[in-house]
């Protein structure tokens, strides 16, 4: 498959904050590739970074040909990425009917933004014609998160960043947007670079898993060696603290390491 | 500890009511770990409210909430909230006041205000520096930080009853397991009785003794955790057991 995203050494500094240092990894065509790691390890600040809402302070980003990183984006760059920012509380204006928020971005592009685009984007997401009318506070979280999809999808992107997509979610929707997030990559071939903090989670939403822990990348490989092989102390502390349901779960899971050495490794 | 029998909230929206719980009987037994699941919309965090007094206007509750003896629909709340009964809001953000630093929230609430044993309070729900906490405003704190002075606070007067509404469901696994250790501790050290609201069937697993399966307002199943998770009897507990992530593959929920 031919890659589509890559950054290479990407950092990105606040002032004496290190929010990333020293990012290499690459996205193919249609393929998922999640991000996990603890609050505050610089999961969104790679999102933000590859979806262009920030510039780095360090490295590359390379689109198809074109190196993003230092200067502003085109207009189709800027369709071709897309975000579906975490916390969908927030995400949505509430002053404004669901159907107006998913055609905000096709205003912004100048695309058709017709009643019929619109019903047409809603149906993507499994939500009925009615509720493009509804305001956000007349949404369920699920329902709210579906609307934030329908928005990111309707400049026809090739990569969408998910960040926490079902975070907020409780595990029977989880189960839904996830299920739903899966048909859509199949169905158009989109990539996504899905962020979340839950280990467990991978397995449904990834094919390879990049594990971030303050800022820097300490493993990234098939979600299936990730997960059963484990390669670095601070993985294995992830997978200790997985919630599981029975004893054969339990048993996939490694001994809790101890913090000195995630923090050894880490040096 | 605590005996909830018959309890009813009706919530009234639009000139119309709707019935939210209903007829929910529960208990928590002093140094029990008891979890009530369920998904969103269920009723968990009216059922929380209504044992808290602490319901929204619209809604009002009937039945019988008993602490220790006591019934709180007729003797209400005053001398027990926030003191023997106490409860963990699900966002810790919006429940610490933004305008007061950590040490003048506790001192607020706090029994005993020693700052040595506000410090004690801190470093026991594993913040490291808790001088530096003290002195923060809650903007200053990581979310995984603000949970933990959450916890902090509701556990500086010692009570007999803590309700735990979704502790650090947006937050990682780490502080979320982190905020369950501490209140099982407390439970077994202290006695305290620990009522734990969540969605997932995981956290119940790892946590409670006992489990009330809750969907639109009713109670659908409950008893021992490990029996309800080795062989729940209701399709919904099933779709929920269903819906958890697993590590040996896809949830197929
Ligand atoms: N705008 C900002 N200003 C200063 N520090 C920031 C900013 N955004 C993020 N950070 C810091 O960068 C680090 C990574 O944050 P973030 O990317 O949000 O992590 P995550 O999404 O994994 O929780 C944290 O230490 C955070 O405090
Ligand atoms: N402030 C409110 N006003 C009106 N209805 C509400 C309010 N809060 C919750 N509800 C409704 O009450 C029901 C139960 O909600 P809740 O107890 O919050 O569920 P859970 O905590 O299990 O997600 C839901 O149908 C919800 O829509
Ligand atoms: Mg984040
Ligand atoms: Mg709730």
């Amino acid at each position: 498959m031919a890659e589509l995203l890559a950054v290479r050494d990407l950092g990105k500094r606040y002032g004496r904050v290190v929010a990333l240092d020293g990012i290499s990894l690459g996205i193919a065509e249609g393929e998922s590739l999640a991000v996990v790691g603890q609050s505050g390890s610089g999961k969104t600040t790679l999102g933000r970074l590859v979806v262009g809402l920030e510039r780095p302070t360090a490295g590359s980003i390379r689109y198809r040909d074109g190196e993003l990183a230092h200067r502003s984006r085109t207009r189709a760059e800027r369709k071709a990425i897309q975000l579906v920012p975490q916390d969908p509380l927030s995400t949505l204006n509430p002053s404004r009917t669901a159907g107006a928020n998913v055609a905000l971005p096709l205003v912004v592009h100048g695309l058709p933004r017709g009643r019929a685009r619109l019903v047409e984007l809603f149906d993507k997401v499994d939500l009925a014609e009615r509720f493009v009318d509804r305001f956000p506070s007349e949404l369920s979280g699920g329902q709210r998160q579906r609307v934030a999809i329908a928005r990111a999808l309707a400049t026809g992107p090739r990569l969408i960043v998910l960040d926490e997509p079902t975070s907020a979610l409780d595990v029977l929707v989880q189960a839904r947007v996830v299920r739903l997030l899966e048909r859509l990559r199949q169905d158009l071939g989109i990539a996504y670079l899905f962020i979340t903090h839950d280990l467990a989670l991978v397995n449904s939403v990834a094919n390879r898993v990049a594990v971030l822990y303050r800022g820097r990348l300490v493993e990234l490989g098939p979600t299936d060696s990730v997960l059963r092989k484990p390669q670095h102390p601070y993985t294995r502390r992830l997978l200790s603290n997985v919630a599981v349901v029975d004893e054969a779960e339990e048993r996939l899971k490694p001994a809790r390491p101890d913090d000195e050495a995630v923090d050894q490794e880490f040096a | 500890m605590l005996n909830v029998a018959g309890l009813e909230v009706v919530i009234r929206r639009r000139g119309t009511t709707a019935r939210v719980v209903r007829g929910l009987d529960l208990s928590v037994g002093a140094g029990q770990r008891v979890a009530l699941v369920g998904e969103s919309g269920s009723g968990k965090s009216m059922t929380a409210r209504a044992i808290m007094g602490l319901l929204p206007p619209t809604a009002s509750a009937t039945g019988h909430v008993r602490f220790d003896g006591t019934d709180l629909f007729e003797a209400g709340w005053a001398g027990l909230r926030g003191s023997r009964m106490t409860m963990v809001f699900q966002d810790p953000m919006s429940a610490l006041n933004p305008v007061f630093r950590v040490e003048d929230q506790l001192r607020a609430i706090a029994r005993s205000r020693e700052r040595s044993r506000l410090a004690a309070l801190l470093e026991s729900v594993a913040i490291r520096d808790p001088e530096r906490v003290l002195r923060s405003y809650p903007f200053q704190l990581s979310g995984g930080m603000a949970q933990r002075v959450l916890l902090a606070a509701a556990l500086v007067n010692e009570p007999e009853l803590i309700v735990a509404d979704e502790p650090a469901t947006a937050l990682d696994a780490e502080i979320q397991q982190l905020s369950l250790e501490l209140l099982a501790r407390r439970a077994r050290d202290e006695g305290t009785a620990v009522l734990l609201i969540t969605h997932h069937l995981g956290l119940v697993r790892a946590f409670a003794e006992q489990v009330y399966v809750m969907r639109e307002g009713e109670i659908v199943e409950r008893g021992p955790t490990r029996q309800i998770l080795r062989a729940p009897s209701h399709e919904y507990t099933r779709s929920l057991l269903a819906s958890v992530p697993r590590l040996s593959g896809a949830a197929d929920g």
